[in-house]
C-alpha cells in the first residue's frame, strides 16, 4: 500500500493504533543495546516462553529506550482501561509472578516501580491509559508524576522513545508521524526554512549554529544536485543518547531528513551511522525500507513529484570523522582527515556539492517544528537557546540514562533532580559537559544552565550533550590526563600543532602525575593550550587542550598537589 | 592482468595466488602476476585453477626462505576465500566511495580484512593498493589480522574509565594477553555508559563484573 492522501494517513494511523491499544494486554519491553547489555534479551525470551506455556493472548512489544537505563532491563504492562505499570529491574525469574498478575488483571506492587495513567505526548497531546479513575486498582503505586527522575525533563523528541516499537512504521504513524511531512509538502520549500529560522533551531552537534541559517544557504547554494547528511558520529566517551535515540524512534530523524530534502532541494541524504552501532544501523535500515515501500521515501513521496533516496553510511570508528569535512571524506571513501573551509560544505561538500549537514538530533526537531509551529516550538528553552536537549547522563550518579530536559534547565536541576546526586552519598566534584572537547566545570558552577551561551560562558560547551558527573575523589589531573590521551590517540595526524602539540602535553602530565613536575610545567601546559587552540586546523584540535585548560582553571589545587 | 583474470580460480587458490605475490616486491607484482598466472593455467590446462596448482608453483619457483614462509601462511588462512569478495564487490561497484561498504562485509564475512584480501580488492577494483591499505589502517574499526576464537571490546569511554575503580579493564587485558584463545581491542565509547566499565565479548555487551567472570571462563 502506498500512502497519498490524508485518508491514507489516516487508515495507517488505525492500524498503528491497533497494536498500541490492541484490546488485550501490551508488554513493552525495552531492547535498545543498553538495555540488552543488562539483560533485556533474556527477559524477553523468558516472556514469549511465558505466554506461550500460558496460552495468554498478548501484544510483545520491543520498544527502544525509556531513557531509565539505571533501572533496566524494564518492562511495562499495559492492560486495557487500566494505568500503564512500569517495572523496572525485571530478571528472568520475576516474569512467572508479572504473568500471573496480568491474568489476574492485577499488578505485583512489591516490583512495580511507577504507574502512568495518561501521558503528555508533544504530537498527539494526551495519551489515556485510564479510562475512569477507580479503575485499574493500581493506586497503590506511586504515579509516574510522582518521579523526580521523569517529572523534571521535558520530552519532545524522545516522545516516543520506549513507548513504540522503532521497527513498526505504522505505530510512528499512530503518533502523528509522518503528518509534519505532508505538511510540509504542500507548503512552499522558503516557508519551510523560514520556519526553521523563526523557531530558532540550532545545530544540535556542539557549535550552535541556527540550523535554518545552513539550510539557507544550502538551498540558494548553486549545484546540480544536493546532498543532505545525518551526522551520527558520536565518537566522544559518555555519550550514547544518540545510539539510544536512533534505537527507539528511527522514523522522527528520517522525517526531517525528507522535510529538510524538500526544503534545501536535495534529493539524496546519507545517514553517517558509528561503525559498532549495529543494532540502530539496522533499525534504521529497516525504517528506511518501511518508509519506502508505504511511499513515504523514494519516488513520489506521498503522491507529490519530490522524489528522496536515504542512504546508510557506516563509519569506521574515527571520532575525527564527527567533524564535517573529515566525515565527507569518509563518505567519498578517503581517509577522515578535516579539510581546510571555506568552503564550506553547504558550496562544495560531498562530491563537491552544496552538501547540508546537521547532527541527528537537529533532524528529529524538524518534524516537530513543523507540526507544531514555529512559535509553539520557540516558547520552550531559554532566551537564545530554543527547545530541548537530549541529554546522557553518566559516570558516578545514582540515576543514569537518557534524558531531555528544556533549554535554560540548571545544571544543579539535572544532576540532583533528574540524576538523584551523587553515587554513594558522595559530594560533587565537577561536571565534564559536551565530551572530551568540552571543559570541566567544578560543582560551584552547577548554577549555570543547560544553553550554548551559557556554558560557553564558563570555557565549556554543551556540545553534542554528554554530561560526565565526577564524585569528590576523582583526580582531576588524571582525567586531564585520560581525555588529553583520548585526543593523542584520536588525532588524524594531519596538522602539526594537534599531532604533536597534544602528545607532548599528555607526557607532560605523565611526568606531573608521575611527581616529577614543576610549577613552570603549569604555564608551559598553559602555553601549549593555547597555541594548539590557535593554530590547529580543524575542532578537533581546536578543543583537545580544553580538558586541561579548563581543570588548570578550575581545579590547579589537583595540579599544586602533585608538584608540592 | 589480462592474463591474470582468465584464470578461474577454484576453492582458495586466488587467496593462495595473492599470498605468494604478497612476498614479490611491490614494484615488479605486477610483472609478476602475468607471468606466474601464466604458469599456473598452463599447469591447470584449461580447467579451474586449482589450490594444487599455486603449491606446485610456489615449491618450483620460489626459493627458501619464502617458500617455508608462503607455505606457512597458507596454513593460516583458514577458511577465506577469495571468492567472497567477487561477490561483496559485484553488490557495491569499484568506484572509491563503495570502497568502505566493501572492507565492511569482507570483515563481516570473514571476521578481519586479510592483507591478501587487500590485494585482491585493488585488483578488481582498480583503486590503488596504497590506497586502499591507507583506508582500512587508519579506520580502527577493521582488523587486519584474525581475532582469537573470542573477541573483547574493552570499552574506553570516560564514564567506563571514572566507574572502573577496581581496575576491570586492567584486569581483562591480563587475562586475554595470556590467553591466545581471546583477542581483544580498546574501543571508544560504545554508549552503554550506565553499564560501566562496559565490556564487550563476542557481540554482546556485558558490564565489567559480568564481564570478568565470562573471560575467566573463557580463557
Amino acid at each position: 500500500m502506498k500512502i497519498q492522501t490524508a485518508e491514507d494517513l489516516v487508515k495507517a494511523k488505525e492500524q498503528g493504533n491497533k497494536t498500541l491499544f490492541p484490546g488485550t494486554v501490551r508488554i513493552n519491553v525495552g531492547m535498545s543495546t543498553c538495555c540488552i547489555a543488562k539483560g533485556a534479551d533474556v527477559v524477553l525470551s523468558a516472556l514469549e516462553y511465558g505466554l506461550k506455556s500460558r496460552n495468554m493472548n498478548a501484544e510483545l512489544a520491543k520498544v527502544g529506550c525509556t531513557g531509565l537505563c539505571h533501572m533496566e532491563p524494564t518492562v511495562e504492562i499495559q492492560q486495557p482501561g487500566k494505568s500503564k505499570i512500569i517495572y523496572g529491574n525485571v530478571k528472568e525469574q520475576d516474569i512467572h509472578r508479572l504473568l500471573d498478575a496480568v491474568a489476574a488483571g492485577s499488578v505485583v506492587e512489591d516490583m512495580a516501580f511507577a504507574r502512568v495513567d495518561s501521558e503528555d505526548h508533544a504530537l498527539v497531546g494526551e495519551i489515556k491509559y485510564q479510562y475512569s479513575a477507580d479503575e485499574g486498582g493500581c493506586a497503590s503505586v506511586r504515579s509516574v508524576n510522582d518521579i523526580e527522575f521523569l517529572k523534571a525533563q521535558r520530552k519532545v523528541i524522545l516522545r516516543n522513545a520506549g513507548s513504540i516499537n522503532p521497527e513498526n512504521i505504522y505505530e510512528y504513524i499512530a503518533r502523528d508521524g509522518y503528518a509534519a511531512l505532508a505538511r510540509a509538502l504542500a507548503m512552499k520549500p522558503e516557508a519551510i526554512i523560514k520556519d526553521i529560522i523563526d523557531a530558532g533551531l540550532r545545530g544540535r552537534g556542539g557549535g550552535g549554529f541556527p540550523a535554518g541559517l545552513k539550510w539557507k544557504a544550502c538551498r540558494e547554494s548553486a549545484g546540480p544536485e544536493k546532498y543532505l547528511i545525518c551526522n551520527v558520529s558520536e565518537g566522544e566517551p559518555g555519550i550514547g543518547m544518540h545510539r539510544s535515540y536512533l534505537e527507539s524512534d528511527p522514523h522522527s530523524v528520517l522525517e526531517g531528513l525528507i522535510i529538510g530534502g524538500f526544503a534545501i532541494g536535495a534529493s539524496t541524504a546519507y545517514v553517517y551511522i558509528r561503525d559498532n552501532y549495529r543494532i540502530a544501523l539496522k533499525r534504521f535500515q529497516k525504517a528506511i525500507a518501511d518508509a519506502t515501500e508505504l511511499g513515504l521515501l523514494g519516488d513520489n513521496i506521498l503522491g507529490t513529484s519530490f522524489s528522496m533516496a536515504v542512504k546508510v553510511k557506516e563509519g569506521g570508528g574515527r571520532f575525527v570523522c564527527g567533524e564535517e569535512t573529515a566525515l565527507i571524506a569518509c563518505i567519498e571513501g578517503r581517509i577522515g582527515e578535516p579539510c581546510q573551509r571555506p568552503p564550506f560544505p553547504v558550496e562544495k561538500g560531498l562530491f563537491s556539492r552544496p552538501t547540508c549537514i546537521n547532527n541527528v538530533e537537529t533532524w528529529a526537531n524538524v518534524p516537530v517544528i513543523i507540526a507544531k509551529g514555529s512559535a509553539w516550538y520557540k516558547k520552550i528553552g531559554s532566551d537564545k537557546s530554543k527547545g530541548t536537549k537530549v541529554l546522557s547522563l553518566s559516570g558516578n550518579i545514582t540515576r543514569a540514562g537518557m534524558i531531555e530536559v528544556a533549554m535554560g534547565t540548571s545544571l544543579k536541576d539535572v544532576v540532583h533532580t533528574i540524576g538523584g546526586g551523587i553515587d554513594g552519598g558522595k559530594k560533587l566534584k565537577s561536571i565534564q559537559t559536551g565530551g572530551p572537547s568540552g571543559g570541566v566545570i567544578p560543582a560551584s558552577l552547577e548554577t549555570l544552565t543547560v544553553d550554548y551561551d551559557s556554558l560557553k560562558s564558563a570555557g565549556t560547551m554543551l556540545g553534542s550533550g554528554g554530561m560526565v558527573i565526577m564524585d569528590e575523589t576523582t583526580d582531576m589531573v588524571k582525567i586531564a590526563r585520560y581525555l588529553t590521551d583520548f585526543f593523542v590517540q584520536e588525532s588524524c595526524g594531519k596538522c602539526v600543532p594537534c599531532r604533536e602539540g597534544v602528545c607532548r602535553m599528555c607526557a607532560m602530565l605523565d611526568e606531573i602525575i608521575a611527581g616529577r613536575g614543576t610549577a613552570h610545567d603549569l604555564s608551559l601546559l598553559q602555553d601549549m593550550s593555547e597555541t594548539i587552540i590557535s593554530a590547529s586546523a580543524c575542532a578537533l584540535g581546536k578543543t583537545a587542550p580544553i580538558p586541561v585548560l579548563s581543570s588548570l582553571k578550575h581545579f590547579r589545587d589537583d595540579y599544586v598537589a602533585y608538584i608540592k | 592482468m589480462s592474463e591474470a583474470t582468465a584464470i578461474t580460480w577454484s576453492g582458495k587458490s586466488e587467496a593462495m595466488f595473492e599470498i605468494m605475490l604478497g612476498e614479490v616486491p611491490e614494484a615488479m607484482r605486477g610483472v609478476f602476476r602475468g607471468k606466474l598466472s601464466a604458469v599456473i593455467a598452463q599447469k591447470a590446462q584449461g580447467g579451474p585453477a586449482l589450490e594444487e596448482h599455486v603449491k606446485a608453483v610456489v615449491a618450483e619457483i620460489v626459493p627458501d626462505p619464502f617458500k617455508t614462509a608462503i607455505l606457512k601462511k597458507f596454513k593460516e588462512l583458514g577458511d577465506f576465500d577469495i571468492k567472497v569478495i567477487d561477490e561483496i564487490i559485484k553488490k557495491h561497484g569499484t568506484s572509491q566511495d563503495k570502497l568502505m561498504y566493501i572492507l565492511h562485509d569482507i570483515q563481516d564475512e570473514v571476521g578481519y580484512v586479510p592483507v591478501e584480501a587487500l590485494r585482491a580488492v585493488s585488483n578488481k577494483t582498480g583503486i590503488s593498493l596504497s590506497t586502499i591499505y591507507n583506508v582500512a589502517t587508519f579506520y580502527k574499526t577493521f582488523r587486519l589480522t584474525r581475532p582469537g576464537s573470542h573477541h573483547v571490546k574493552v570499552c574506553c569511554g570516560t564514564a567506563c574509565h571514572l566507574n572502573d575503580k577496581n581496575g576491570i579493564a586492567r584486569q581483562i587485558e591480563e587475562k586475554v594477553t595470556a590467553s591466545p584463545a581471546v583477542s581483544m581491542e580498546k574501543t571508544l565509547c560504545m554508549g552503554c555508559c550506565d553499564c560501566s566499565p562496559a565490556v564487550e565479548i563476542d557481540g554482546r555487551i556485558y558490564t565489567g563484573d559480568e564481564a570478568k567472570a565470562k573471560i575467566e571462563a573463557l580463557a
